[in-house]
């Protein structure tokens, strides 16, 4: 696992447990008050219950007041409370649904076969001891839905937070392992060269091979740290646009292509110079790599668009799918390498679009379209 | 002597490992896309195959599973065990990484061809003619007694013939990394095989670095 991958999965992790932890702070008093709500309430309508019994139990005679108790609590039966009478731990009464042994003086919850009870255990003046209890299904349901609400708020602002955050961490890191990639060939060359020229008996014309290597090489080496500046320019947008003239940009491109041919119908855009003649210079030096020898290539300035076509063999659909969408592939393209993601990099940083497509001849036509203000 | 078929498409590397490979004796095959591996492979038969992983047309590890029977070394940028291990599931012999060194390349070379019972038999140069397996020494049809050490070093000398080796590299591959002599050791074994063998106009000492075994 790449170091990146590594530190994302870390702060996911702590984000993600503050966030947990942070729901809970703020699911907490709600439960808190659901519980205390039905606590209440069952507490009001025992304390009820008990008030009216001592007093029907103390009217009545001497001799019949286990009977009266019994008749008053019955009067219950189909209202879904339940109660338990006890005098010195001896069972007097009960119409509870399982056996339940619960101290006076307490108030609480116990849960019975997958059911919620909440429970009052009172001692009477009359010396009984009163243990009511009701199925509190309402607010088993309420408690549930509200530790639902919150674990699944938490679990989706997670998810968005961890999806926003790899994306910007593969973005930001793709580039960056691309062209560690593309260096190592380049460095393998160079090193292998170098020792072989220290350590091998080589004739003249295999030492001339190995020299033109490394110097090949390091032009390339330092094609790429060029391209990184350029890259690292294009994603900060630090660069302060201008006016950049097409003519002078074009006739400078053809200077090292001499096949390009070119007409300019928008003689100003603004932008980065440098940038754009980068650009430039990667789509022209592909166009003229797969054309044949001499053959032209053609660049076109018309309002808002820059287009560079060449006659040459064209792509494959694989190829075309991926210069057109490159931050789509994890692996890195054989033959694309950091040249077409970097364009695409530019072409946003001046608010335009880069597109590939198969010209009417088969070759290729690479179309920058400008859509930002900043153009003229 | 090994034939080898090399599988790069950077033409730089391609050559690279050509020009070493050739240097110290084999015979090398280039190839600089996976289906020309192939076609390469079904019309002679090789000893080993350096294969990259990141082909232009397709990955090396397709290329191994059509070229069966070659013994094979992966040489890649990519270091990720997962390739690793889809390597060696296919049954590939060792894996180098790039930017790797030209020495630890041939000397992993050589222990692929050893191991897969591929390298030479006899060597022979002038009047010198040496069996490698029964550990035998000719110099002009005559018998010649080499003491074990100095045979293994004539042996390092010659897998790696043309290429410099340092007195070093010389001291950890014929003595073993645990050794703790001096550079010293490998001057004195040296003069006694140049002496015995007659090979003063072989065994070229390279300035400032070590010797070199020269054809």
């Amino acid at each position: 696992m790449k170091l990146w991958q590594k530190t994302y999965l870390l702060s996911t992790l702590l984000c993600a447990l503050i966030l947990y932890g942070c729901m809970f702070g703020v699911t907490a008093p709600a439960l808190t008050a659901t519980v205390k709500g039905a606590t209440d309430t069952a507490l009001r309508e025992e304390r009820a219950i008990a008030g009216a019994l001592e007093v029907t139990m103390a009217k009545a005679p001497e001799g019949r007041q286990i009977p009266v108790l019994r008749t008053f609590l019955d009067y219950y039966a189909n209202t879904g409370l339940t109660f338990q009478v006890t005098q010195s731990a001896a069972p007097l009464y009960s119409t509870l649904p399982f056996p339940v042994d619960k101290a006076p003086g307490t108030v609480g919850f116990l849960r019975e076969q997958g059911r919620l009870y909440l429970f009052v255990s009172d001692r009477l003046p009359s010396g009984f001891e009163l243990l009511y209890m009701k199925e509190a299904a309402a607010t088993d349901a309420l408690l549930k839905r509200q530790v639902t609400a919150a674990a699944l708020t938490g679990t989706l602002v997670a998810l968005v937070m961890a999806a926003a955050l790899y994306a910007l961490l593969y973005r930001v890191n793709l580039p960056v392992s691309r062209l560690a990639h593309e260096m190592r060939t380049p460095l393998t060359a160079m090193k292998g060269y170098a020792e072989t020229l220290r350590d091998v008996k080589l004739s003249e014309e295999q030492q001339y091979m190995a020299a033109s290597y490394i110097a090949e090489e390091s032009t390339r080496l330092s094609n790429i740290s060029a391209r990184l500046l350029t890259l690292h320019n294009a994603r900060e947008e630090s660069t302060p646009f201008g006016p950049v003239d097409v003519e002078e940009l074009f006739d400078h491109i053809r200077q090292t292509y001499p096949t390009v041919t070119y007409a300019v119908r928008w003689p100003t855009l603004f932008g980065d110079r440098a940038m754009l003649s980068s650009l430039l210079n990667n789509l022209v030096d592909n166009a003229v790599k797969a054309s044949p020898a001499g053959a032209p290539v053609e660049l076109l300035a018309a309002p808002n668009v820059l287009t560079v076509t060449d006659h040459g063999r064209g792509m494959t659909d694989e190829a075309l799918n991926y210069v057109n969408h490159p931050s789509k592939f994890k692996k890195l393209h054989p033959t694309g390498g950091l040249g077409v993601p970097l364009c695409h990099q530019i072409a946003k940083a001046h608010g335009a679009k880069l597109t590939f497509a198969r010209g009417a001849d088969g070759g290729t036509v690479a179309t920058l379209t400008f859509y930002n203000s900043l153009t003229s | 002597m090994a034939k080898i078929l090399i599988v790069e498409d950077e033409k730089a590397i391609n050559d690279l490992l050509k020009l070493n490979l050739e240097m110290v004796g084999h015979q090398c095959v280039s190839a600089l896309t996976g289906r020309d591996a192939i076609h390469a492979a079904g019309e002679q038969g090789f000893d080993l195959m350096l294969l990259d992983v990141m082909l232009p047309d397709m990955e090396g590890f397709g290329v191994m599973e059509k070229v069966r029977d070659v013994p094979t070394i992966f040489l890649t940028a990519r270091g990720a065990t997962t390739d690793k291990v889809r390597g060696f599931g296919l049954g590939a012999d060792d894996y180098i990484v790039k930017p790797f060194e030209v020495a630890e390349l041939l000397a992993r070379v050589q222990a692929v061809l050893r191991r897969t019972h591929r390298e030479e038999t006899e060597y022979s140069i002038d009047d010198l003619v040496i069996r490698w397996n029964a550990h035998e020494v000719f110099l002009r049809g005559e018998r010649v007694d080499l003491t074990p050490q100095e045979f293994t070093l004539l042996h390092i000398l010659i897998e790696n013939r043309n290429v410099c080796l340092s007195r070093q590299k010389l001291l950890s591959e014929a003595w073993g990394t645990d050794f703790l002599g001096e550079s010293r050791t490998v001057d004195v074994h040296i003069q006694k095989l140049r002496r015995k063998l007659d090979l003063d106009d072989h065994i070229k000492t390279i300035y400032k670095n070590g010797y070199r075994f020269e054809e």
